[in-house]
């Protein structure tokens, strides 16, 4: 078949090797439902961890990340323009890997100016060594509506495969819905884990209800989550379901709530990238597990 | 401008403090042997200043000017910037300071009287500067990493508030310690949201030098 440049994007390429019966259910996988693109539920952001500036032996750290990613099965990579120098960090990494096709290529636009979008897209690319990204979001809903003219153009043209809005810590979900009520987009991005869960009332119910696609960021409050629960007991429900830690246990609350979402811990370990992609297989929580983990949370 | 309000500022604080106090490591071994060279070049114009003030003072400012220009390319822009976007902004502020200090030492009729306190605090401060690296060892942080005046922001900027306080006159002092104050007060908040008591020093040189030249006599 001679898949058109437009038509390979949207499709999602880089996950086509994936085997197609049944992974829609599969735990590991997310399907994005406007477009049927398949990638791995447990991704990788990048604020604060890739920001690593010119540093030779920070950058090589942040490369082993990526490669360790990689080799899980990869995924869903996200950054922005905001974070420093973390675009670049990125690129270092997948050049090293010699451009590896498991890569979900995800970041966004980030400027007051609509008329820079465009720019500033272009400079994005650079950075990270890249033709074409499968998903540029309007981060924290700056400037949204003009960007979001731009993607949509963008995306029309075969140059974009995905479109998204992010916001986090909870801010403008009232705004958020109605984007994602009025506009046609194929993902939105929000901060969702144990501690935060104000996306619960309204937003994850809606993007099921919509087709799209959600993005969990902040899965562990830039660590503040896992620092805090250190020491405390796992509910013990947590070995049912494989959970031998609470970062693990943390993010398969976020992978099972009904929207199914995309996790996408930042971390400069080797070694917390091969347990946050572990936490994907096996037994996700029911909802009734849900509640006693929420329950358990709450009287610690 | 609605959406910026959203914004917390440790929502820019965008890299860890791994990474922040490496930065430091890295210049001083790229600029090498200016970490041992700018240090004993302002002392030597500290002495200078000690003997002969006025000629001395010059010294001092040339010295401090100098590496501003410096300090404010080599380590703010280029390798600040590129983990902290917000210091694009306050590299160019690094070269106007040199031009106020050169300006205002060139032009300034004498030095300021030598006992006053607002002297001996801008000395003081000048010999802060100087012994700054030791900050490292104290915080338990690699001496490789050691912020040296003419390599690091800070101490260069409290050898700019010394200066300011040895140029005579209160007005004079008050432009000259108006940007290395805000830059120093921008390092406390970044080091406030990194390391908590990191914050102190640059914090506690700008409350000398605003306090010395505030209550200086108006023409010490």
């Amino acid at each position: 078949m001679d898949l058109t440049r437009r038509a390979a994007i949207a499709g999602g390429l880089a996950f086509s090797a994936l085997p197609s019966a049944g992974r829609a259910d599969d735990s590991t996988l997310r399907r994005v439902p406007s477009t049927g693109a398949m990638m791995p539920a447990v991704g990788l952001g990048s604020w604060i961890t890739f920001n690593v500036g010119t540093d030779p032996v920070l950058l090589d750290s942040c490369a082993e990340v990526i490669a360790a990613f990689v080799e899980e099965g990869g995924g869903m990579i996200d950054s922005s323009p905001m974070y420093g120098s973390s675009q670049n960090t990125i690129g270092y990494g997948l050049d090293k890997l010699n451009r590896p096709g498991d890569v979900f290529a995800t970041d966004k636009v980030w400027t007051d100016s609509v008329a820079n979008g465009p720019d500033q897209i272009a400079e994005s690319r650079a950075e990270w060594g890249v033709d074409s990204f499968d998903l540029l979001q309007v981060h924290n809903l700056v400037s949204w509506r003009g960007h979001l003219e731009t993607l949509f153009a963008m995306k029309d043209d075969g140059r974009l495969a995905h479109v998204g809005i992010t916001t986090s810590h909870g801010r403008r979900h009232a705004l958020t819905e109605r984007i994602m009520r009025e506009h046609p987009i194929d993902f939105v991005q929000l901060t969702y884990n144990l501690a935060d869960r104000a996306a619960e009332a309204r937003l994850l119910p809606f993007a099921r209800e919509k087709g799209i696609a959600v993005i969990a960021n902040r899965p562990y409050r830039r660590g503040a989550l896992p620092r805090r629960l250190r020491g405390a007991p796992l509910p013990g429900l947590a070995a049912e379901i494989g959970a031998r830690s609470w970062p693990q246990l943390l993010l398969k609350f976020i992978l099972s709530h009904p929207a199914r979402p995309i996790a996408i811990p930042a971390t400069t370990r080797v070694g917390h990238v091969r347990e946050n992609k572990s936490a994907a297989r096996g037994p996700l929580p029911d909802a009734a597990m849900r509640r006693e983990i929420i329950a358990h949370f709450e009287n610690l | 401008m609605e959406t910026w309000l959203t914004y917390e500022p440790a929502d820019f604080l965008l890299f860890s403090e791994r990474v922040y106090w490496r930065l430091f490591a890295l210049e001083n071994a790229a600029r090498w042997p200016l970490p041992v060279l700018a240090p004993l070049a302002l002392l030597a114009a500290l002495l200078w200043h000690l003997r002969r003030p006025a000629w001395g003072l010059r010294a001092l400012a040339g010295v401090v000017a100098l590496v501003l220009l410096s300090v404010g390319w080599h380590f703010v822009w280029q390798r600040y910037t590129p983990v902290n976007w917000a210091a694009a902004y306050a590299a160019p502020l690094y070269a106007v300071q040199a031009g106020l200090i050169a300006w205002s030492a060139l032009t300034a009729p004498r030095a300021g009287r030598p006992g006053s306190w607002r002297a001996v605090t801008g000395r003081g401060l000048i010999a802060a500067a100087l012994i700054y690296p030791l900050l490292a060892p104290v915080a338990v942080r690699d001496i490789a990493g050691a912020e040296v005046f003419g390599v690091a922001p800070d101490p260069t900027l409290a050898a700019a508030l010394g200066v300011a306080l040895l140029v005579p006159g209160a007005w004079r002092g008050w432009i000259l310690l108006g940007i290395p104050a805000v830059l120093l007060i921008a390092s406390g908040l970044t080091r406030a949201l990194l390391a908590g008591a990191a914050a102190l020093p640059p914090l506690l040189l700008v409350a000398a030098a605003v306090a010395a030249n505030a209550l200086a006599p108006r023409h010490s």
